[in-house]
């Protein structure tokens, strides 16, 4: 008898009220107040069991039920109970449900706040939750070990006593990644709402008052996915050691695409607010920004960039549903669109340009076409796919080199703008004075280093940015402009953070003695040793004297992620710079004397031995115990270590070096390239050289810029928001 | 609004994109073969192959060099200037970014991929 799980149980009863609840909203339209009441009663329902099942998979977690395959993938015993939490959220199907969770309780915050379009946005929000369910009835975070894996377990044998989880991938054992994903799932999930109200302005032809409350929820989905985007970047400066925070790689573009849109959409909302225009195209970006939420989703989830990232993605089972759910919205939206086109009415934004609409309407234009060229280049693999056999990613060089002109006139309108933008003009002395200023700092701060003139422009168009926000939050009224010009100076104070990091910073590569102190670019540091336990730390001290500092961060083989090296950064932050230290390689002194890796007739120095391979062979193929034999000639003496095979296992042949009690044994071989792995027993006598640790140390530049920089456009976009909720009311 | 302006403007900033993008070579990184990376010494491209265990790796002051090779039997130089990814040695695949260079005969990468075994083992198990 097949036993269903209870959670999966409670996605099927989700899915059927909801399915009731478009049922009753659809009825509801003809403005009959008790299928309007109906839906509303099932949609609480709907909220209740969501809940419920979150619960459910969040008690699997703290309980350690390995049973369930997400679980027994996700989760060790020995994690504590913070990271079991994040657990929900580490793989696909448990993100989906967060995801499902989030947008129902943005529904419930819809249907207690009295919106005029109520039925039409609940039925865009139930839709979305009935598409997600279906991917998570697909595949379900409640399915059991024997459902998934058959070949490995047994559904009627009971799992053994002490069975444990497989633990999360050290690299998400992370405080930062405990907030990353549902930080940015608040992003995902809120898309659906701008959406909503765009379907239902073009439903209702109404398009004036559907912009009010859906700029609010635009502003919460921007800031929430940049907030998001920032906490997975500074997760990866802080864990992975890459040594940066962001490396255009598909994953991190496909937040940004849609983050960029939601910039722009919400500058040309802003014109819509103040002047009645831009309609069209607050509604197109309004569609557009969430089909965007959806294809990166199918990016990410779906597996078809895995060659092209360094991320690892989920199996690609998923990949026709989410395409088929983005087509839905995409031609529902597009139809609707076009079909209302002509119909849409707004007055024109007048044939001045040197107004604060007019330079604004062209930094909407600009943001929006890098995004677009953004995405471009992160779909290039699946775009070039259809012409050639072997499809063609772009570089990094393409977004760098494409950000440079692209991001000059952005930051050059957003100043121009801001000039303009009419609560009493700037005067014109102060402005020459800044930038002139401005010029003077960039060109002393960068003329010493040699690829100049980027960093140059950047760093005195940032310094204006600074200048122009502080000196008109200094002479009006504060309180009014505070959101815009935080936002703006946060820009501001980013761009110089990427300047001063990406190009004032300098990276050293030294390999060091175990115990001797040695000078590494801006440090002096002394390894220390390396920790013998299952998760080892290598163990250094930084400064000399009195005032060093023991510090010691993870360097271990880890198994969950694929018997790959884990290792740490330290970073010991500062106002000028932080310091970056990553414990390359560490190479045991024994190794260069005991372990060698022979080539057939190759001479090799171990240590006092000379060690030709004279060659490798087979034996006593046809018996029952065959053997592999390494003819190795130690100091001119002929010894012939092996493996011998018997019942499915090895047994070492191992052999005494002539006249010692040293070990000589064969550890791996390969027959079609004749090579042979050596180990040979270092002698009492012999010479063993000291353990060594290569070190990258680092120094970032002021890298706290960036931070800041994007806390303030975040904070910028925040204060926004709350402050419109506050006017409605 | 006037929307030939605003035309202009698009038009415009599509001719600087279009035209930082036939102005430089190294923003597409096709995947070739050795002999077409050999052809074509000083353009950016990319190749899979496996690293050479007959050879050694040789450390340098500034990277580290190997010999790649190839399914059909080419083989050739690469020099990286930077740190030997993680799991080099038992990498099955190698991925190199960069330009064949005539005159030395060697290719200098600037970026050096490593695909793991284990990574594809699991893949085919799930699917």
């Amino acid at each position: 008898m097949m036993i269903i799980p209870v959670g999966t149980i409670t996605i099927y009863i989700v899915l059927v009220i909801l399915v009731l609840v478009m049922f009753f909203l659809t009825k509801s339209a003809s403005g009959n107040q008790f299928n309007l009441v109906t839906g509303r009663q099932l949609y609480y329902l709907s909220s209740a069991f969501i809940f419920f099942s979150l619960i459910l998979l969040l008690s699997a977690f703290i309980f350690d039920q390995f049973q369930f395959s997400y679980v027994y993938e996700n989760s060790s015993k020995d994690m504590s109970n913070i990271y079991k939490i994040a657990a929900v959220w580490a793989g696909k199907e448990g993100s989906f449900l967060l995801w499902v969770f989030m947008l129902n309780i943005f529904g419930v915050i819809i249907l207690r706040s009295n919106e005029k379009y109520e039925s039409i946005l609940m039925m865009v929000i139930t839709i979305t939750q009935i598409f997600l369910l279906l991917l998570l009835v697909a595949e379900s975070p409640f399915r059991y070990l024997w459902e998934t894996m058959p070949e490995s377990f047994n559904r009627v044998a009971a799992l053994p006593a002490g069975f444990d989880g497989m633990g999360m991938n050290p690299l998400l054992l992370d405080p930062w990644m405990v907030a990353h994903p549902p930080v940015l799932f608040l992003g995902y999930a809120s898309a659906t709402i701008p959406f909503g109200y765009a379907i239902a302005a073009l439903l209702k032809k109404d398009y004036t008052s559907w912009l009010k409350n859906s700029y609010r929820w635009l502003l919460f989905s921007m800031s929430t996915l940049g907030i998001g985007i920032f906490l997975g970047g500074y997760w990866a400066y802080k864990v992975l050691g890459w040594g940066g925070y962001w490396g255009w790689d598909p994953v991190e573009n496909s937040s940004l695409i849609p983050w960029l849109v939601a910039v722009a959409l919400m500058h040309s909302m802003l014109i819509q607010r103040r002047t009645g225009s831009l309609v069209r195209s607050n509604i197109f970006m309004s569609l557009f920004y969430f089909i965007l939420v959806l294809y990166s989703t199918f990016l990410t989830r779906s597996g078809v960039l895995s060659n092209f990232s360094v991320h690892s993605f989920g199996g690609g089972g998923a990949s026709g549903y989410i395409i088929f759910f983005i087509l839905f919205f995409l031609i529902a939206g597009a139809f609707l669109f076009i079909t209302n086109f002509k119909k849409i009415e707004a007055p024109g934004l007048g044939e001045e340009v040197a107004t604060w609409q007019g330079i604004t309407v062209y930094g909407v234009i600009t943001v929006f076409i890098y995004g677009m060229v953004i995405l471009v280049g992160t779909s290039m693999p699946i775009l070039s796919s259809f012409f050639t056999a072997q499809p063609i990613p772009v570089t990094a060089h393409f977004y760098n080199k494409i950000s440079v002109p692209l991001g000059l006139i952005i930051i050059s309108l957003m100043v121009t703008a801001t000039m303009l933008s009419g609560r009493g003009s700037l005067k014109k002395i102060p402005v020459i004075i800044f930038a002139v200023l401005a010029a003077v700092v960039g060109i002393v701060s960068n003329i010493i280093i040699a690829d100049y003139l980027v960093p140059m422009i950047f760093t005195a168009a940032g310094l204006f940015i600074l200048a122009v926000n502080i000196y008109d939050l200094a002479r009006l009224n504060a309180k009014a402009i505070l959101p815009s010009r935080l936002a703006h100076i946060g820009v501001g104070v980013m761009v110089l953070g990427i300047m001063t990091s990406g190009y004032h910073s300098s990276t050293v590569q030294k390999k060091i003695i175990q115990g001797k102190e040695e000078k590494v670019g801006p440090v002096t540091l002394t390894f220390t040793g390396l920790s013998d336990d299952a998760k080892s730390r290598a163990s250094f001290k930084l400064g000399t004297g009195e005032a060093a500092k023991n510090i010691s961060m993870e360097y271990y083989i880890s198994k969950r992620a694929n018997n790959t090296l884990y290792r740490e950064p330290y970073i010991k932050m500062g106002i000028f710079g932080d310091i970056y230290i990553i414990p390359e390689q560490y190479k045991e002194g024994i190794a260069g004397v005991a372990f060698a890796r022979l080539k057939k007739g190759e001479e090799v120095t171990m240590g006092d031995l000379k060690v030709t391979l004279a060659g490798i062979r087979s034996a006593n193929m046809m018996s029952k115990q065959p053997a592999i034999h390494a003819d190795v000639i130690i100091n001119g003496k002929k010894v012939s270590p092996g493996v011998r095979f018997h019942d499915r296992h090895r047994h070492p042949i191992e052999v005494l070096l002539l006249g010692t009690k040293r070990k000589v044994k064969l550890q791996g071989w390969d027959m079609r390239n004749k090579t042979a792995d050596l180990y040979i027993e270092p002698g009492k006598k012999t010479l063993i050289p000291p353990d060594t640790m290569l070190v990258n140390v680092s120094e970032k530049r002021m890298i706290w810029l960036v931070w800041l920089g994007t806390l303030l456009i975040a904070g910028g976009g925040l204060l926004a928001m709350v402050r419109i909720k506050r006017s409605t009311t | 609004m006037n929307s030939k302006k605003i035309i202009l403007f698009i038009a415009g900033i599509g001719i600087l994109i279009a035209s930082i993008f036939l102005l430089s070579d190294d923003m597409m990184s096709p995947y070739v073969s050795l002999k077409e990376a050999k052809q074509r010494a000083g353009t950016y491209v990319q190749i899979i192959g496996k690293l050479d265990k007959g050879t050694k790796i040789g450390q340098q002051e500034k990277g580290y060099s190997f010999v790649l090779k190839e399914d059909r039997g080419g083989t050739m130089k690469v020099f990286h200037s930077g740190t030997k990814p993680l799991n080099f040695e038992h990498a099955e695949q190698i991925v190199i970014l960069g330009r064949y260079v005539q005159s030395t005969e060697i290719f200098a990468a600037d970026k050096v991929l490593v695909k793991c075994p284990s990574k594809y083992e699991k893949a085919e198990k799930r699917t």
